[in-house]
């Protein structure tokens, strides 16, 4: 019992360690909120780091065992620490003024009590964690399959599909439905296993709990270097981890979307910090978790991609994004009218119109309207538990980021981000094959969990000072928007 | 550095306190006593069948001037149920069904069923006082959430009839206290950790007609109206702030539930998983979570001592095909039903609930041939695990 308590111990602080000592500030960049952001950034980039020392391990062909992984960490730990004090972060050390944000005495206090609220969820998570054994239907069917095999072998033996298999001589050969899914989420099941050296089909789940903690820290931080107050940022870490759909993808582990979540928003918040402060370390930090949302599901090359529109409202003059929505409303209004469909030789038609989107070896779906839809959306996002309010403050929170901060990049990008998110979704959800899944409820509040935490984000970003009192001191843009 | 933060006890502009508070508490009052008040149709006193509108379930019968005759049938049971019950159970307070002919020695059973398990039928004798058949539903046990079903269930010499007249059930002026215990008992409902929990959290009672996030919907846009109004009356410009404070109180509320849902949740994990092994977990999954585990197990034991490079999972049950596939690793197995030509020596197959394939006897008790579509033969091999549940066997 000691033992296992220590060894998840290591399993869970070394990578946070690791990620710590590359993330770790200069001495005078502390502000409120980089211990926390530190944190969660910390543990995040740390289980990606486990993640992809897997991957290099069973590519030089040894095999994967807790000893040599945790060795590994302690050397980019300590490599890490090493530049950290050769390496003395330089010019980007916060170059605007901090935000003075009073906030009311009641706020501070309706705070604490949101966080204590937080910690007795956390408290029935953890306990919940450990007692249930492996629950959702994805998490042993699609993902966990994997995670057993490979620590059974001690090595990411290779799943192909059944046709491959049925022909296979070889013993270490698996088939699974989804065989070709992205490797993140089995890895982190793994890890446990390997620092307990046995199959527990409970503890197993343990990154996903503190993969949450790590998001909520994320969050906070990065929300209070942005300039939220302590009550503010609070009180929307509290909206975030109280999402009972979020708090049920922590507590019945073993699902993708809550990684999508917890590399995607984190994301979002250092590109909105590398754009403020230039800090080419927060730059690093979105382009680092952005790119590893392909490794933990499909889906997550399009959330990849969604930066793209974001980067260009964040970077471009605002006469290029005129000309570039424009442009865009113009390809949509063709497509819409005519389509395109043209031949690509030795490969085949591409073909996109409103009846069909084909793209050779790539894609090829047909396209119709489903109006069932809107019911079941209607049903998920206003009627049902699953967001609480969210579902209803979307239009509100759209309309604040517009009128309440119309000149900030910031609060554009997300919106941005958020739209784009949706416009994708809603293409899936209303026309194509997938639409049947959203009308049966059994992928609707999964693939709104990917996007709609941005919509908590820009919430914060719009209403960061709604109780801060009179003499609050707004934060100028960016550096060098002066 | 950075400045040091101050605290203030000074309002956002726009913003008062007190009057917000106040707009949130009337608005609550307010769409509590409409609550109360669309419960004036209850106040007739009955909900009433007349005893041609019941249906027969077991026996026969006719309608004669808005009675029922009902025959017992060879058994001498008759079974009537009153037709599209779907009531608060804390509404009605008394049950009455008025028969004739029933044989002296004999005592009707009231049935029902509640939207907590709809599929479970409860029963309580129905005693002859004051000349009627009647019970008072304070001795019913559970008499709680909504009645979803009610029937009566009369045991008599065969072939004998009875005359049902009808059924009534008597309410009660709804008062205050009642509204309420039913409001709060669709609210409170427990929903708990289903298999469709990871994809959607319902909240609520699925036949709640106002469910609780609508509900603070309304709350939070009343009180809204409330201090638009007295902001306006008062001259004064209305700001962000009360509107997001009133968010996050119905925030607040749903959340308070949302917990209290995952407090019941903890304890009756804790009941089935604390302190157990992984194996007895397991089995303490309810229903046929614990039925695939145990039929896997007995397949892991019988691969044990002879392991096979191939299994086959095959059943037409989804959810045991997969959960079979998971708990039969780090054993190389494929949820698939191969034809003749796919299968090698030394392949398991593994059988649960599959109409095309069946396994037929031999001479040999412990051997098997599995047949594809009745006419096919797969294989024959020998029995590794016969169960309930199925069987798994092992090819020549």
């Amino acid at each position: 019992m000691f033992s296992d308590l220590l060894l998840l111990s290591m399993a869970l602080l070394l990578p946070t360690a690791t990620g710590c000592a590359w993330l770790l500030p200069g001495k005078r960049e502390w502000r409120p909120g980089t211990l926390p952001m530190l944190l969660g950034y910390g543990h995040i980039v740390g289980l990606l780091l486990v993640a992809l020392l897997m991957l290099l391990v069973d590519a030089l062909g040894l095999k994967l065992s807790f000893p040599l992984l945790g060795g590994l960490l302690v050397m980019v730990t300590l490599s890490g620490l090493l530049l950290r004090t050769r390496w003395k972060s330089g010019p980007y050390s916060y170059p605007y003024p901090p935000i003075v944000s009073p906030e009311p005495r009641w706020l501070r206090w309706l705070a604490l009590l949101l966080l204590a609220l937080l910690l007795a969820r956390w408290i029935g998570f953890a306990l919940e964690v450990v007692w249930r054994p492996l629950f959702p239907w994805d998490a042993w069917m699609n993902w966990a399959p994997k995670a057993r095999v490979w620590f059974e072998h001690r090595e990411l033996v290779p799943f192909v599909p059944l046709h491959e298999w049925l022909q296979q001589r070889e013993p270490d050969v698996y088939t699974l439905g989804v065989w070709h899914y992205p490797p993140l989420v089995p890895l982190l099941q793994l890890w446990p296993a390997l620092a307990l050296d046995r199959w527990d089909e409970s503890l197993i789940n343990l990154p996903w709990l503190s993969g949450g903690v790590a998001l909520g820290l994320a969050f906070y931080g990065q929300l209070r270097l942005l300039g939220c107050g302590f009550g503010h940022a609070l009180l929307f870490t509290y909206l975030l981890l109280s999402l009972p759909i979020l708090n049920v993808h922590i507590v019945l582990a073993g699902y993708a979307e809550l990684w999508i979540v917890i590399f995607y928003l984190p994301a979002t918040l250092a590109l909105l910090r590398w754009y403020r402060e230039r800090d080419p370390r927060q730059g690093l930090l979105a382009l680092t978790f952005a790119l590893s949302l392909p490794l933990i599901k499909i889906p997550g090359l399009v959330w990849l991609a969604s930066f793209l529109p974001a980067l260009a409202v964040l970077l471009l003059p605002l006469r290029w994004l005129i000309a570039l929505a424009a442009t865009t409303l113009l390809l949509i209004a063709w497509y819409l009218a005519v389509g395109w469909q043209f031949d690509l030789p030795g490969l085949g038609t591409v073909a996109l119109t409103t009846e069909r989107l084909s793209v050779p070896r790539l894609l090829d779906t047909p396209l119709s309207y489903e109006p069932a839809v809107w019911a079941a959306l209607r049903t998920h996002l206003g009627l049902y538990a699953n967001w609480h309010l969210l579902g209803w403050l979307l239009p509100p929170i759209l309309l604040l980021a517009v009128f309440r901060h119309p000149r900030e990049r910031t609060v554009w990008a997300v919106t941005t981000l958020l739209l784009t998110g949706l416009l994708f979704l809603g293409l899936v959800f209303f026309f194509s094959e997938r639409a049947d899944w959203i009308i049966d409820g059994t992928t609707t509040n999964r693939a709104l969990l990917h996007v709609m935490p941005l919509a908590v984000l820009l919430l914060a970003l719009s209403c960061r000072d709604v109780f801060s009192t009179p003499d609050a001191v707004a934060a100028p843009e960016t550096p060098s928007s002066k | 550095m950075s400045a040091p933060e101050r605290s203030s006890a000074t309002a956002p502009p726009g913003f008062d306190l007190p009057t917000a508070l106040s707009c949130l508490f009337l608005s609550a009052l307010l769409l509590i006593s409409l609550h109360i008040g669309l419960q004036r149709p209850w106040t007739p006193g009955e909900y009433r069948f007349d005893g041609d509108a019941l249906q027969l379930l077991r026996g026969h019968g006719e309608t004669e001037a808005g009675s029922l005759i009902a025959h017992a049938d060879t058994q001498g049971l008759i079974v009537v149920r009153a037709p599209g019950v779907d009531l608060p159970a804390s509404r009605v307070t008394r049950i009455e069904w008025r028969l004739d002919g029933l044989d002296a020695d004999r005592m009707p059973q009231l049935l029902w069923a509640t939207d907590d398990d709809p599929g479970r039928t409860h029963a309580h004798p129905l005693p002859l006082h004051e000349g009627r058949h009647q019970v008072a539903t304070s001795e019913l046990e559970p008499w709680q959430g909504k009645i979803v079903g009610l029937a009566l269930l009369i045991e008599q010499q065969p072939h004998s009839s009875i005359r049902i007249d009808a059924v009534r059930l008597h309410t009660a002026a709804p008062g205050i206290v009642a509204p309420l215990r039913t409001l709060w008992q669709d609210w409170t409902a427990f929903e708990g950790f289903q298999l469709y929990s990871i994809n959607t959290i319902v909240g609520s009672g699925r036949q709640v007609p106002v469910t609780p996030v609508i509900g603070a919907m309304l709350w939070i846009g009343l009180a809204l109206l409330l201090w638009y109004a007295t902001r306006w009356w008062r001259g004064r410009r209305p700001g962000l702030s009360a509107a997001v404070l009133f968010f996050l109180c119905g925030w607040l509320v749903l959340d308070a539930r949302w917990l209290w849902d995952l407090y019941r949740q903890l304890q009756l994990s804790q009941t089935l998983y604390a302190g157990k092994t992984a194996v007895e977990k397991r089995l303490a999954e309810p229903s046929h979570a614990g039925a695939s585990y145990r039929f896997a197990l007995a397949i892991q034991d019988a691969l044990e001592s002879d392991p096979s490079p191939r299994i086959f999972i095959i059943s037409e049950d989804r959810y045991w095909r997969y959960r079979l596939n998971y708990f039969l690793l780090p054993n190389n197995s494929a949820v698939a039903r191969p034809g003749p030509g796919r299968l090698r020596s030394g392949d398991i197959l593994v059988v649960h609930d599959d109409r095309r394939i069946v396994g037929q006897r031999t001479a040999d008790p412990d051997r098997i041939r599995v047949m594809l579509d009745g006419d096919r033969p797969l294989g024959t091999g020998r029995i590794l695990v016969e169960t309930a549940d199925g069987f798994a066997v092992r090819l020549d």
